[in-house]
C-alpha cells in the first residue's frame, strides 16, 4: 500500500489532512512511545530493582562492617573458653600412653595390674556423643523432647506430605573434637587401695567416667602358708580426650 | 548584487553588495516616454529590447537582481503591526489597504522598521501589489533571462537607507531626494519616520523656480506637522540628488522659509566600503539603497509564494493538529521525565554500587564471613562440649562416698558388700545378709531414705542355713546424685 501526498497546487486535500493526523499520531505513538517511553519504562523498572538489592546489600555491608569488631572479639573469646573446656579433657593419647598412665597409677597405689583392654577411637566418626544417664533429669527432658519432636514431626507431614524433611543431623555434623578410649583393667590388691584407686578416677570427670566395676575377692595362700583375702577388682572406663584445638576448628 | 531601478523615464543598475555595503559599478539609462501607462507596462516588448541592449551593453549579472520599482502599482503604507511569521502577516495586512481599489490578488511585503519584543509589535512600512502586475515585472525580466530575487519600492529602499545614518537617529528632519523627474520628500521625527511625498517636478533642475519648488516642499511639511499638531519642528533639511548648481540656490530657497532650518547636503559616502569612491553615488542613492535592506525586508515575490487557500489550509490543520500537539507534548513530558528519573536512578545505582564494591567494605566483608563461620564452628564445638560434660555429670560418681551412705543406712543387724555397678543402667549390686530377719524391712526403709537411689527393687529373702543368716534380695538403682 503507498500513501501519495495530493499536492493540488500546495493546497492539503481533506485526504492529506487525514493522512497527516495519523503519520503524526503514528510518529508520536510510535517513536516516542514504542521507541523512547517504553525502553525507559522498562529500563527504569530494571533499575528500581537492582537500587532495591543494591540498597538491601548495602544494609547487609553496613551491618557486617559494624559487626567485624564485635565478631573479632567473640572469636578471641570462644577460643579461650574453647581451650578452658578442652583443658578439662585428657589431650591425645596413643594406646601405650595410656597404658603407661594406667599402669603406673596402679603401681603407686601398690596394686598388681592384672589386666588391661584399651579399646582406642578408629577414627573420627568415633567422636560421640555422650548419651545422659538413663535415670537423669537430662535424660526424662531429652526422652519427653523426642516425643514432642516425633509428634510435630507426624503433624508436620500430615500437613505437607511434599514439604522438605528438617535437617535433624545438621547439628551431629559438628565436630567436638573428643575421642573416647574405652578402658577395662583387672587390679588386685588391699580393697582399701582399690577403693582409693577407684575413687581417683571417679573424681577426674568429666576426663574419665567409670562405667561399671566388679569386686571379686578370693584367698590366697601366702609364701607363710596361710590364707590371705585378696580383691579383686575389674574397672570399666572410658578416657575422653581431645585433639589440637586448632586442627578441629579447621 | 545587482540592484535595478526603474521608473518611466530611466533605467539605473547598481552593481554592489549587500553586507559590507561596496558598490563596484553604476549605470543609468533614460527611457523614451510611452513604454508606461499608470497600470503598468503599455510596450512590454520595446521595454524589454531596451533592458536586453542595456544588459548586454554593461555586462549585467543575471542572478541576485532586486528591482526597485517606481510604479504606482506599488502602494506602502507605513503601520504598527504585531510580530508575526510572514505567512500570517496577510491577514493582518489585507483589512490595513481594504481603503486601497483593487481588484485582483493582492500581494503585500514589508520592511521592518524597528521592533519592540516587550510589546510584540513592530512599526512596518508595508507595500501591497496586484500579483498580476508583479508577475508581469517578474516576467518581463525572465523574458532577457534575468531571475529577479525580489521587488521593492524605493521609499522601502530609502527608508533602509537613512535608518543606517547615524545623523539621522532623534533628529526631526526633512530628507529631499531629486531622481531627475521626481523629488521625494521623507519626514522623520526623532530619527522616526513619519510622513512621505513624491512630487512630480515641472520645473527643470538650473532653472530659478526649480530650487523655489524644492523650498516650498519644506514650507508644506511644516503645515502638515501644524495640522497634525505633532510636537516637533523640522531642524534639519538634507539634500540629495540635486546639482552643485542648484544646490546653493535650494538652501537659500529653504532658509527664505525658515532661516532656523539647517540645510546641508545628504552624506552617505562613509557608509560605503571603500568610502572614497569616485563612483556618482548621489545621483544613483535610490538602487544604492536598496543594498540596505537586509534581512528586514519581507519581499513581495518572496511573499507571491504564500497562497492565501493554503495558509488557511495549514492554519485549519495546525487546529486539527493541537490535540496531537498535545499528545506530542505530553510524550515529550513524559520522555523528559522518565529520562530525568532514569538518569536519578542510574546515579543512585552507581552510588551503592561504589559503596558495595569499595575495596574497604569488599575487606571487611570477607573477614567478616570467615570470622562468622569460624565463630559458628567454635560455639558448635563449645556446645558440644558442654553438652558432653553436662551428659557426663548426669551420672553417679560410683566413689566410697556411696560405701558410707550405705553403711549409716544398714544397721546393726546387717551387713552389706558392694559388687558391682553398672552405669548404663545404673544398677548398684549389694550382697546383703541380716542377722535378725526382723529387721530387714527397717533396712529396706532406710535405704529408700537415702538420696542415694533413683530406685530400691525389694523382692524378699531367704534364710542360708550355712550362713545362718538371711540373704536379702534387693536390686538397687543410683540416682543421678549419687556419690556427690
Amino acid at each position: 500500500m503507498t500513501f501519495k501526498l495530493e499536492t493540488n497546487g500546495g493546497r492539503l486535500t481533506p485526504r492529506d489532512k487525514k493522512l497527516l493526523l495519523l503519520l503524526a499520531v503514528v510518529f508520536i505513538v510510535g517513536v516516542a512511545g514504542y521507541g523512547l517511553i517504553r525502553p525507559l519504562f522498562v529500563s527504569n523498572g530494571q533499575l528500581r530493582e537492582q537500587i532495591v538489592q543494591a540498597q538491601e546489600e548495602k544494609q547487609e555491608n553496613k551491618e557486617k562492617v559494624v559487626l567485624v569488631t564485635q565478631y573479632r572479639i567473640n572469636n578471641e573469646k570462644l577460643k579461650q573458653e574453647l581451650e578452658q573446656v578442652s583443658g578439662r579433657y585428657f589431650a591425645w593419647m596413643e594406646s601405650q600412653q595410656i597404658d603407661a598412665k594406667l599402669t603406673q597409677t596402679a603401681l603407686q597405689y601398690g596394686l598388681q595390674a592384672q589386666a588391661l583392654d584399651i579399646q582406642m577411637p578408629q577414627d573420627e566418626a568415633d567422636m560421640q556423643d555422650l548419651a545422659p544417664y538413663v535415670n537423669s533429669e537430662q535424660a526424662q527432658q531429652a526422652a519427653s523432647d523426642a516425643d514432642d519432636a516425633q509428634a510435630e514431626e507426624t503433624q508436620e507431614q500430615t500437613d505437607s506430605s511434599d514439604a522438605e524433611e528438617p535437617s535433624a543431623s545438621a547439628t551431629k555434623d559438628v565436630k567436638s573434637g573428643l575421642y573416647t578410649a574405652v578402658v577395662s583393667m583387672q587390679l588386685q590388691g588391699a580393697r582399701d587401695q582399690l577403693q582409693s584407686l577407684l575413687d581417683s578416677y571417679a573424681a577426674q570427670q568429666p576426663a574419665v567416667r567409670v562405667t561399671g566395676f566388679q569386686w571379686n575377692t578370693a584367698s590366697v595362700v601366702g609364701a607363710d602358708g596361710a590364707l590371705t583375702e585378696v580383691a579383686t577388682l575389674t574397672l570399666n572406663m572410658e578416657l575422653y580426650m581431645i585433639k589440637n584445638t586448632e586442627e578441629i576448628a579447621e | 548584487m545587482l540592484t535595478i531601478y526603474l521608473t518611466k523615464h530611466m533605467i539605473q543598475a547598481v552593481a554592489g553588495a549587500g553586507k559590507t555595503i561596496s558598490v563596484d559599478r553604476i549605470y543609468q539609462q533614460r527611457i523614451p516616454a510611452g513604454l508606461f501607462t499608470h497600470s503598468g507596462i503599455a510596450d512590454a516588448a520595446e521595454l524589454s529590447d531596451i533592458l536586453q541592449a542595456f544588459w548586454v551593453r554593461h555586462q549585467l549579472p543575471k542572478k541576485d537582481v532586486m528591482l526597485v520599482l517606481d510604479s504606482g502599482q506599488l502602494v506602502n503604507k507605513f503601520l504598527t503591526a504585531p510580530i508575526l511569521r510572514p505567512a500570517a502577516m496577510r491577514n493582518f495586512l489585507a483589512p490595513e489597504f481594504s481603503d486601497i481599489n483593487r481588484s485582483g490578488e493582492q500581494v503585500f511585503g514589508y520592511w521592518i522598521a524597528s521592533e519592540d519584543k516587550k510589546s510584540k509589535m513592530r512599526q512596518i512600512m508595508a507595500t501591497m501589489a496586484e500579483r498580476t502586475a508583479l508577475t508581469q515585472y517578474i516576467e518581463l525580466f525572465a523574458g532577457i533571462g534575468v531571475q529577479l530575487t525580489e521587488i521593492v519600492t524605493p521609499l522601502c529602499s530609502l527608508l533602509a537607507m537613512l535608518r543606517a545614518i547615524p545623523d539621522m537617529n532623534r533628529q526631526t528632519a526633512v530628507v529631499q531626494l531629486w531622481n531627475g523627474s521626481s523629488l521625494t520628500n521623507i519626514l522623520l521625527m526623532n530619527g522616526d519616520y513619519v510622513y512621505s511625498r513624491t512630487t512630480q517636478m515641472f520645473q527643470q533642475p538650473g532653472t530659478a523656480n526649480f530650487s523655489v519648488e524644492v523650498a516650498r516642499q519644506i514650507g508644506r511639511f511644516e503645515q502638515f506637522m501644524k495640522a497634525q499638531q505633532l510636537d516637533a519642528s523640522i531642524s534639519h533639511v538634507y539634500l540629495a540628488g540635486i546639482s552643485p548648481d542648484d544646490l546653493s540656490d535650494c538652501m537659500d530657497g529653504i532658509a527664505q522659509i525658515d532661516a532656523d532650518i539647517a540645510v546641508s547636503e545628504l552624506e552617505i559616502a562613509s557608509l560605503l566600503h571603500p568610502a572614497d569612491s569616485e563612483l556618482p553615488v548621489m545621483d544613483s542613492l535610490i538602487p544604492i539603497s536598496a543594498l540596505f535592506l537586509g534581512r528586514d525586508y519581507i519581499g513581495l515575490i518572496r511573499q507571491m509564494g504564500v497562497d492565501p487557500e493554503r495558509v488557511r489550509d495549514w492554519q485549519e490543520m495546525g487546529h486539527r493538529m493541537r490535540p496531537v500537539a498535545v499528545l506530542g507534548g505530553a510524550a515529550v513530558a513524559v520522555i523528559a521525565v522518565l529520562g530525568g528519573y532514569h538518569l536519578y536512578l542510574s546515579h543512585t545505582l552507581d552510588a551503592l554500587t561504589t559503596y558495595n564494591e569499595s575495596p574497604l567494605v569488599v575487606r571487611n566483608i570477607a573477614e567478616y564471613d570467615q570470622l562468622a563461620q569460624a565463630n559458628h564452628s567454635l560455639q558448635a564445638r563449645l556446645d558440644e562440649l558442654n553438652g558432653d560434660i553436662a551428659a557426663g555429670e548426669s551420672y553417679p560418681v560410683p566413689s566410697s562416698t556411696i560405701n558410707r551412705t550405705l553403711e549409716e543406712a544398714r544397721g546393726a543387724y546387717v551387713e552389706l558388700d558392694v559388687r558391682s555397678y553398672d552405669a548404663q543402667t545404673g544398677v548398684l549390686t549389694i550382697d546383703a545378709t541380716a542377722s535378725e530377719v526382723d529387721m530387714i524391712h527397717a533396712f529396706i526403709a532406710n535405704l529408700r531414705t537415702t538420696e542415694l537411689f533413683y530406685d530400691v527393687t525389694y523382692t524378699g529373702y531367704n534364710y542360708d542355713e550355712g550362713a545362718q543368716r538371711w540373704s536379702v534380695h534387693v536390686v538397687c538403682t543410683l540416682s543421678q546424685q549419687a556419690g556427690r
